[in-house]
């Protein structure tokens, strides 16, 4: 597992981390990221989706996405919308921020693309909290180049961190 | 490579199992545990304490799991002395039966950031067994320099192996 890119937000938030001119030489991509937005929905939301948009595709009808989470326990699906996955609001606990893993097997491949997510949101609150596991389907058959994640509302916030490793098969 | 071991620990006798003088070279930690308790039960779980911080409050968990006919959710978010990680299979599970744990903590040398936990892992018993994803938060900025792990109800049996890892990251943006 080689570490390609590596992206901290600054004192300004950002309102979306992209990676562009991802190389083709790998066989899988993950990425790890501990991140928290500027914004909320309010006391008692303490998470936030967290679009992943793929060749800076916002053709949105191609994606859906499959998920479980810790609420309810739940589950449910996104059809015609980029989610995969969630992270820490403002209204969360300060000083908290997600853990998130995105795998994307055969991300070169001329197949469409099938990501898994897992997402731990963490804060002192037994509601509206989404630790949860994501399946996103990508309908498109070209080679992914670069990843962009965009917060449901706001921007991230400083201290956030996103790395992205190509993974060899031999 | 991104990837590289710290330490590994196999007990030789019943017990918990500690890393101390976790170096701050790295970015994230991974930990992985593979191994029973001496708990009269099938499933048992992975109980983690960082920094040796017992403090009560400091420590939030949530967990998703399933066990083959019912999922289910919990959670921990007052008085709590350490994190609960995944299911591991205890005493009651079949012989030379052993569960798996992955353990993340990302930006563990952070000083602006509480340590949020996450983990996947479980056992199954060829009929019985549970499997699950944890999250877990650590309410301290400090940096993580030791992990003492447990089982919940009782102690890991011999055979029981932990292995830390340290990621790094890259110097290049890709913006």
């Amino acid at each position: 597992m080689i570490p390609i890119y590596t992206q901290t937000v600054g004192a300004g938030g950002a309102s979306s981390v992209v990676f562009n001119n991802i190389p083709s030489i790998y066989t899988d991509l993950k990425l790890l990221i501990s991140a928290r937005s500027t914004s909320g929905y309010g006391a008692g939301v303490p998470s936030l989706a967290i679009k992943v948009i793929y060749n800076n595709d916002s053709s949105e009808s191609l994606y859906s996405s499959t998920w479980a989470a810790y609420v309810g326990p739940g589950s449910g699906r996104y059809s015609g919308a980029a989610w995969a996955g969630w992270l820490n609001s403002s209204n969360s606990l300060a000083s908290s921020f997600s853990s998130n893993e995105v795998y994307i097997p055969n991300y070169t491949s001329s197949s469409f693309k099938q990501t898994l997510t897992e997402s731990a949101v963490e804060s002192n609150e037994t509601t509206n909290l989404y630790l949860s596991m994501h399946g996103q389907l990508y309908r498109n058959a070209s080679a992914i180049n670069s990843v962009k994640f965009v917060p449901e509302l706001g921007n991230f916030a400083q201290y956030s961190t996103f790395t992205l490793y190509g993974i060899k098969k031999s | 490579m991104s990837m590289f071991p710290i330490a590994t620990y196999t007990l030789p006798s019943p017990g918990p199992i500690t890393f101390q003088n976790i170096p701050d070279t790295f970015t994230h930690l991974q930990l992985r545990v593979f191994g029973r308790t001496t708990a009269s039960q099938v499933p048992d779980q992975v109980f983690i304490r960082l920094n040796n911080d017992t403090t009560a409050g400091n420590h939030n968990w949530h967990y998703l799991q399933g066990d083959g006919a019912t999922a289910s959710s919990g959670a921990g978010i007052s008085n709590e002395t350490g994190i609960r990680c995944q299911a591991i299979v205890g005493a009651n599970a079949s012989a030379n039966v052993f569960g798996a744990v992955i353990i993340d903590i990302l930006d563990y040398t952070n000083t602006n950031k509480f340590k949020t936990v996450k983990s996947i892992g479980g056992g199954d018993n060829n009929g019985s067994g549970q499997m699950g994803l944890s999250s877990g938060l650590y309410r301290s900025t400090n940096v993580i320099n030791r992990i003492d792990i447990y089982g919940l109800f009782l102690q890991f049996a011999s055979g029981t192996r932990a292995d830390l890892y340290g990621l790094t990251t890259s110097t290049v943006t890709g913006a």
